[in-house]
Parts: C-alpha cells; sequence; structure tokens
C-alpha cells in the first residue's frame, strides 16, 4: 500500500526501470525456489502495472520497451503486462518465450497461451 | 532419438541436413559422456551427501568421515588418528551454501538444455563437462532435467521408486486434493502419482504456487479450488506437457 502511494510521484520511465529491476529480483527469487519472496515480487510489479494502466490513455503499453530483454522474466512480465495493450505483439512475445524453452519462464508463458486459447483467461 | 525430419515454422516437413544430423550427433555424443560421467562416479562410490570440509578452508571442499575428520588424515597429528592440529571451524550456514549449490546447479542444468537445443559442438560441450564436474553433488538433477518428455505410464511406471536427480510429484496436488474432499487413494494412487526430474517438479510447483494475471491473481492452485477432479487433471496435465515432462 505504501508503495503504491509513492508510485504516485514517479514518472513513467521510473516505473520501467523499477519494473525492470524487480523483475530480475523475481527472476533470481524463482532460481533459488524462494516462493515468499517470489510471491512479494509479483504483487510490488503487480502495483507498477496498475499504476501505469490507472495513468490516462493506459500507459502500459510503455513497458513494450523491454520486449527482448535479455532476462527472461522481464521480458514475460512485460508481455503479460500487454495482453490487453497490444494483444497481437504482447502475444507474439509470449510465444517467443514459450519457443525458447528457457525454463520455468517458457513454462508458465505456455500456460498462460493455453489459458488465453482455452477462453479462461481474458486480459484486462 | 533422432528426428526423421524438422518442422520449420510454416508447418511444412522437411529433411534434416547434414549439419544439423552433425549437430545431433554432437549433442548424443554429449550426453553419452555425461552418462559415462555419472557412471564413473557412482562407480567410485561417489556419495553427494558426504560432509566436506567447509569453504575458506585451507582443505576447503574436500571429503571428510562421517565423524567431520578428514579421510587422508592430514589434519590429524600424524595421520594416526589422534586429535586434529588446528582448532575446529565454526559450520559456516551450510542451509545458504546449498541453496546457492542448487541455484548454481540449476543454472547449468538450463545452460545444458540450451546447448543442446542449439546444438553446440565439443568446445561447448567440454566447458559443460567442467562445470558439471563442481556440481557433482547435484549431478543426478542436472542429468534428469535434460530428459526428453515421457509418456504418462512411463512417469507413472517410475513413481515411487526414490532414483537420484527424480521427485514424485501429484498431478493433482495433495494438499489441494485434501480440500476439494478427494480421497486419499485418489490422491495417492497410481494413476495421479508421477516420477518427474527433481528440477521440473520445483518449476511445476513453482508455478502453481504463484500469483497469475490470468486468475485474476489468484496462484492456480487456488483458482482450481472448488473444481472437479477432471479440471485438475486437466490443468495438471497440461501443466507437465508445458514443462515438457510429459509428452
Amino acid at each position: 500500500m505504501k508503495q503504491r502511494k509513492n508510485l504516485k510521484s514517479l514518472s513513467n520511465a521510473e516505473i520501467v526501470n523499477l519494473f525492470e529491476q524487480l523483475c530480475i529480483e523475481q527472476y533470481d527469487a524463482m532460481e533459488g525456489d524462494e516462493q515468499a519472496r517470489v510471491n512479494r515480487l509479483v504483487w510490488r510489479i503487480h502495483d507498477l502495472e496498475m499504476e501505469l494502466k490507472s495513468r490516462p490513455g493506459d500507459q502500459r503499453y510503455e513497458l513494450m520497451r523491454l520486449f527482448g530483454h535479455p532476462n527472461m522474466q522481464v521480458r514475460l512480465s512485460a508481455a503479460e503486462a500487454n495482453l490487453a495493450v497490444d494483444y497481437a505483439s504482447a502475444r507474439r512475445e509470449i510465444q517467443a518465450i514459450k519457443d525458447s524453452q528457457w525454463f520455468p519462464q517458457a513454462g508458465h508463458a505456455g500456460m498462460t497461451l493455453y489459458f488465453l486459447d482455452t477462453g479462461e483467461s481474458k486480459p484486462t | 532419438m533422432l528426428p526423421k525430419q524438422s518442422l520449420p515454422q510454416s508447418g511444412r516437413p522437411r529433411p534434416l541436413s547434414a549439419r544439423a544430423l552433425a549437430c545431433h550427433i554432437a549433442g548424443e555424443r554429449m550426453m553419452a559422456a555425461f552418462a559415462r560421467f555419472q557412471a564413473f562416479a557412482e562407480k567410485a562410490g561417489f556419495n553427494p551427501d558426504q560432509p566436506r570440509v567447509p569453504a575458506g578452508n585451507p582443505d576447503g571442499g574436500q571429503w571428510t568421515g562421517s565423524d567431520g575428520s578428514a579421510q587422508d588424515g592430514r589434519s590429524a597429528i600424524g595421520g594416526n588418528g589422534g586429535p586434529p592440529l588446528d582448532p575446529e571451524e565454526p559450520p559456516k550456514q551450510p542451509p545458504k551454501e546449498k541453496t546457492s549449490r542448487v541455484k548454481a546447479a540449476k543454472a547449468l542444468a538450463k545452460r545444458i538444455a540450451q546447448q543442446l537445443l542449439r546444438r553446440a559442438g565439443p568446445i561447448g560441450a567440454l566447458i559443460t563437462a567442467i562445470e558439471l564436474a563442481e556440481n557433482h553433488s547435484q549431478m543426478h538433477s542436472v542429468r534428469s532435467y535434460q530428459d526428453a518428455p515421457k509418456t504418462l505410464s512411463e512417469l507413472q511406471q517410475n513413481a515411487g521408486k526414490r532414483r537420484p536427480g527424480y521427485e514424485d510429484h501429484h498431478i493433482v496436488e495433495q494438499g489441494a486434493g485434501q480440500h476439494e474432499g478427494f480421497s486419499r487413494s485418489q490422491i495417492d494412487g497410481p494413476d495421479n502419482v508421477v516420477s518427474v526430474p527433481q528440477y521440473k517438479h520445483h518449476e511445476i510447483t513453482g508455478w502453481y504456487n504463484k500469483p497469475n494475471k490470468n486468475f485474476g491473481m489468484q496462484t492456480p492452485r487456488n483458482y482450481l479450488r472448488g473444481k472437479d477432479w477432471s479440471e485438475h487433471v486437466r490443468v495438471g496435465h497440461e501443466a507437465m506437457r508445458t514443462f515438457k515432462v510429459l509428452k
């Protein structure tokens, strides 16, 4: 909550930088099977995404500059954040992550595609 | 197993080129070398759980006896089983060391998988072999991570065998199953328990436990709560397929 309040004062560029940094931390936590840390980071990253979404015109497209990032978790989180903004581009990025077979992100990407295709997941 | 043809993005099959074939053979040779190394270590009586001298000591990393004495006797007076010459160092937070060892081994397992995917040449294989030797305590898990996806019956057949590098995985999760009121015999039944590579097991479990945008930030485990057995099985099978455990 505290973080959410402070996010208002950040520029889009600062949010994108923080998003990138937290995703890299999440990648590291996943490698170490630190589930509690992973989940805390997931929520912090989600807050950043929601902050961009709340800005006039939905500014989540700013995260698209992270497509193709060398860290697979940064790519995946940025792509998933953009499914409701630019479905085709985001889906292409998620498909590329799945095809890379760089796990576990490739697995998470594959499951996202599966649930999109079954209609159980609807991007918002 | 050697694929007869590769599938380009267009979906139209084309024959394997000579180069692709050579690369594939290199990959197979790397895996064979991997298996030989593992067999050699096992034959030599290698036990990854045997205690070792903590890092930071002059003998750091060397095997010790189960009582903590050095195997080659160098730290004992005259090697006659007397008291150690130097006072014992306090333990150096073994859990943390173990975490970083596992982390390094997982990174290596992934790199090997990527090398096999890219059909890396002999130099890549050599570097990998050196790194593998450095991570021998996790060797079984690094090796099992390279397994090709298997059929459901193959995975089921090996459940309960406690093979090194593998863990039993409940397709319908144990805890989740109890929430739904599924019977213990269903949960532990032969259809529901499969033997999967250890690191793959961690990856699948990690997916189940992580808040997921697809389910309004619920974890998949919570999303499945209240759903029937067949729904749990459907998602469980899909997860195993997507994480390349199940064919």
